[in-house]
């Protein structure tokens, strides 16, 4: 039981350091990923200029980040004003729906089974393998963001409790399918 | 309660108890924020900011606290705590009056994933709505490379809580300690823990001065923070 002091101080020092040493490891973890992808892509967008060609399942990852960076791009109106750091406007709240529900319709086919193997991508391989419960969360993405649509045609004047549950539907549904096929 | 206090010792200060299972609560109540949805972040952040306070509170509890809850007074070197595994494996008769080397060495190890598990979350965002609340002072890139690592430590943390309630449970079950009580009331029976070692005072005051100071330096940190701008190009 008996426990010298200046050790104890030096082990719990010690394992302090270890704890640091090992959350760094963690912190490494994507930036690894990454850091081979960027390796890949740079050799792939240095190729193309020369005339060499992408490979099908890298380009399909290029189309489909671009898809979901314009559809952020488009929700991004709809979300500042649900989350008060915008006034609310409806011309421009109907037109970020009305874009977010025609990209949201893409979302199926930007995922096609040649790109399971992309170089660095972020997508779960259940995406694949579990293809109808995909397809069912990128079905009600779109069906949420139309419904936002109609939301918004019938009363746009001001942010009704309807246009925040619509909202915040199609905002779960991104959140629903993250958490569920995007690796962390 | 009163004939608890002649059969029994205290080891468990005041503090330390309602730290445990305060934290308890702000986890599964971080979990459960998560799992409820989108709309639920609000919530989630408060759970968020109830573990960086309570587990900082901890570590400096670890130091200033009173004589069990002090990392140096349970912190064992690693042959110690080995070998305390191996008695245990052979079923001798292990006590220890506060926290066993291997209990200790799960504190850490829970003290240390819960605070960064808080503080990235602080930093993070789910580039759908929400924003940590400390978002503003790093690049988004950082940010995001955080909420990563906010994401897969909580897999590392649910095996660290499941080994820790297993552990307890083995107590419980095997050797006939029951730990759980000892956190709820901060006694342990007399045949379980050394009479010399009881603690006379759980020092409240300290305690309510810390966690005060530490509440003081969160909300500024927080009220000081860049508000996130996502740009509309609408």
């Amino acid at each position: 039981m008996k426990f010298n002091k200046s050790h104890g101080l030096l082990v719990t020092g010690a394992s302090l350091l270890l704890s640091a040493i090992i959350s760094l490891a963690v912190a490494q973890t994507p930036a690894r990923e990454s850091g081979m992808g960027g390796g890949m892509a740079a050799g792939a967008e240095g190729g193309m200029g020369a005339g060499a060609q992408q490979n099908p399942a890298d380009q399909a990852l290029k189309y489909r980040q671009a898809l979901f960076t314009v559809i952020a791009g488009n929700f991004t109106p709809v979300g500042n004003m649900l989350q008060g750091r915008a006034e609310f406007n409806g011309a421009t709240a109907l037109k970020s729906a009305e874009r977010t529900a025609q990209l949201a319709a893409m979302v199926g086919d930007a995922f096609p089974e040649l790109s399971k193997t992309a170089t660095g991508t972020k997508s779960s391989p259940d995406i694949w393998d579990k293809r109808a419960e995909f397809d069912k969360m990128a079905k009600d993405f779109a069906d949420h963001s139309a419904a936002l649509v109609a939301v918004l045609k019938k009363d746009n004047k001001t942010a009704t409790a309807e246009f925040k549950t619509a909202a915040a539907a199609v905002a779960g549904d991104c959140k629903g399918c993250h958490d569920k096929f995007r690796l962390k | 309660m009163n004939d608890n206090n002649s059969s029994s010792i205290k080891v468990w200060d005041l503090p330390v108890r309602i730290f445990h299972w305060a934290l308890v609560l702000a986890v599964s109540g971080a979990y459960l924020t998560h799992e409820a949805g989108i709309e639920y972040f609000k919530y989630h952040l408060w759970c968020g900011y109830a573990v960086v306070i309570l587990v900082s509170f901890r570590i400096l509890w670890g130091v200033v606290g009173t004589y069990h809850a002090r990392f140096w007074n349970f912190v064992r070197n690693p042959i110690h705590t080995l070998r305390y595994g191996v008695d245990l494996l052979r079923n001798k008769e292990t006590h220890y009056s506060g926290h066993n080397p291997l209990g200790a060495w799960m504190v850490i190890v829970l003290l240390i994933t819960l605070l960064a598990q808080g503080v990235t979350g602080l930093f993070g965002n789910d580039e759908i709505l929400n924003f940590g609340p400390l978002y503003g002072y790093v690049s988004n890139e950082l940010s995001l490379q955080l909420t990563s690592i906010h994401r897969q430590l909580f897999d590392l943390l649910v095996d660290a809580v499941a080994v820790h309630v297993l552990a307890v449970l083995f107590h419980l079950v095997i050797k006939k300690e029951n730990l759980i009580r000892a956190m709820f009331t901060g006694r342990k029976p007399h045949s379980q823990a050394n009479s010399s070692l009881e603690i006379q005072s759980s020092r409240l005051w300290l305690a309510a001065l810390l966690l005060l100071a530490l509440c003081a330096a969160l909300t500024w940190l927080v009220t000081h923070a860049p508000a996130p701008e996502p740009v509309s190009f609408l």
